[in-house]
């Protein structure tokens, strides 16, 4: 396989946890949220950050479990597993920036091209709206542009490698297809993708279109959630002139009603509005 | 940190979700409240969603359920509606502190609490992300509405909250 060196915006954290040091020296600084994805079909892999193995054995298909790294910048090697530190880079990325604060999935998948890269992805961990989850896809496949579409339509059109695209969906089971742009020819799937209230799922499509070896593989990050805004009592009023409702209450609906509290009424009117 | 601990795990589609069971009935003896519970989401205008007919209570589904280890189980009921009339959450207001409560789930399962406080919440001033707390000790908290009716402000002005602890 050829090496490929590229030039990420921000990256692969990892680094950090084979760098004690560096790690101790960063002072104040802050962290940034780290998972991997190995998508580049049949290759078992050792990672490795400024030289020191990071993950080994490292297998296509699966992602590493969220870690905690503080900002900086890390020079990046993917090699074939049991290569060692000084063994040929099947991916290498220098100067990979990992930025405080963020959300980061770096994918190691196949290009367009068919070449294996590395891409960091910003997850977007901003919050959901109450009983919506969000769904993320992303092309991360050696294939030309595709449609993902939910229920044989087009929700996400013309997506092309590395790109991805998102919404916040109500909670449910989407049924996802991945069809070539434009087409209604199938790629991959349908596949039921559960979309959780709170959750960002986020789909990846990888593996090689030439090697009809194409999946699905996702990632999921948890604790979005809105919570409703509140809770309505009843829609009657018939209990408020029942002799379980206190007196006083009475006593300020008769006010309320004689419009004695209106104002107050108001406000409180556009205080829920807002809510 | 060694290479071996950082964990990577098959990136799957998740199979079945599987939820802990769904409240289905509520039992308050002291109060003679017996009333089905049925799983509630979210209306358009933001608030938990709530059965029409206040003989049902409603339960969160997106929160814990009472088999989940940690944040609170809400249920909430209309007290009464224009079309069925007063219901009976309107004796909810007799619950007592010390009082019992069960929850039956979907498995026959039966989840027992004691109440520890009731009391009216102004509905502007509900602290919703308390009421809702979905990694906080486990909790049961029953929501309908208190204080005075004022149709033009929206309804009933308070919000009576029943807290309740598990039974060990």
């Amino acid at each position: 396989m050829s090496v490929r060196r590229v030039t990420a915006v921000m990256a692969a954290g990892l680094l950090l946890a084979g760098l004690p040091a560096a790690a101790a020296q960063a002072g104040p600084t802050a962290n940034a949220t780290v998972s991997v994805l190995h998508a580049v079909p049949g290759a078992t892999v050792d990672v490795y950050a400024n030289g020191k193995a990071l993950l080994t054995d490292f297998k296509p298909g699966t992602l590493t479990d969220p870690v905690k790294l503080p900002e900086g910048a890390y020079d990046l090697k993917v090699t074939a597993a049991g290569a060692g530190a000084n063994g040929a880079a099947v991916i290498q990325a220098d100067d990979v920036k990992v930025p405080g604060g963020a959300n980061i999935t770096v994918v190691a998948h196949l290009g367009a091209d068919g070449k294996p890269v590395l891409t960091p992805f910003v997850n977007d961990v901003s919050k959901v709206a109450a009983g919506k989850g969000r769904l993320t896809v992303r092309h991360t496949a050696a294939a030309p542009a595709v449609d993902i579409r939910a229920g044989g339509k087009p929700v996400f059109a013309g997506l092309t490698n590395p790109e991805e695209a998102k919404a916040d969906l109500p909670a449910g089971t989407v049924k996802a297809d991945v069809a070539l742009a434009g087409t209604s020819t199938v790629a991959l799937g349908p596949a039921d993708v559960p979309v959780k209230e709170g959750v960002n799922t986020i789909v990846y499509a990888w593996g090689s279109a030439a090697d009809k070896n194409l999946k699905l593989a996702v990632q999921t990050i948890s604790g979005l959630h809105h919570n409703p805004s509140g809770i309505p009592g009843g829609t009657g009023g018939q209990a408020a002139s029942d002799g379980v409702t206190p007196v006083w209450a009475l006593g300020l609906a008769v006010l309320a009603a004689i419009g004695a509290i209106s104002v107050g009424s108001a406000r409180l009117a556009k205080v829920r509005a807002r809510s | 940190m060694s290479p071996g601990r950082i964990t990577a795990r098959p990136a799957d589609l998740p199979t079945a979700v599987v939820d802990a069971p769904a409240p289905r009935r509520l039992v308050v003896t002291a109060a003679g409240l017996d009333l089905p519970v049925a799983a509630m989401g979210v209306a358009a205008d933001g608030q938990m969603a709530l059965p029409p007919d206040p003989r049902t209570i409603g339960w969160y589904r997106f929160g814990p359920a009472p088999a989940d280890r940690t944040g609170s189980v809400v249920l909430g009921g209309h007290l009464d509606s224009r079309e069925y009339g007063i219901g009976p959450l309107v004796r909810l207001r007799k619950v007592r502190r010390g009082d019992l409560v069960e929850v039956r789930t979907a498995d026959g399962s039966a989840h027992r609490y004691r109440v520890t406080l009731v009391r009216d919440v102004p509905k502007t001033l509900l602290a919703v992300d308390e009421l809702f707390d979905r990694t906080g000790p486990r909790r049961l908290r029953i929501v309908t509405c208190g204080g005075p009716y004022n149709r033009d402000a929206g309804g009933y002005r308070d919000n009576l909250m029943v807290t309740a602890d598990p039974v060990p």
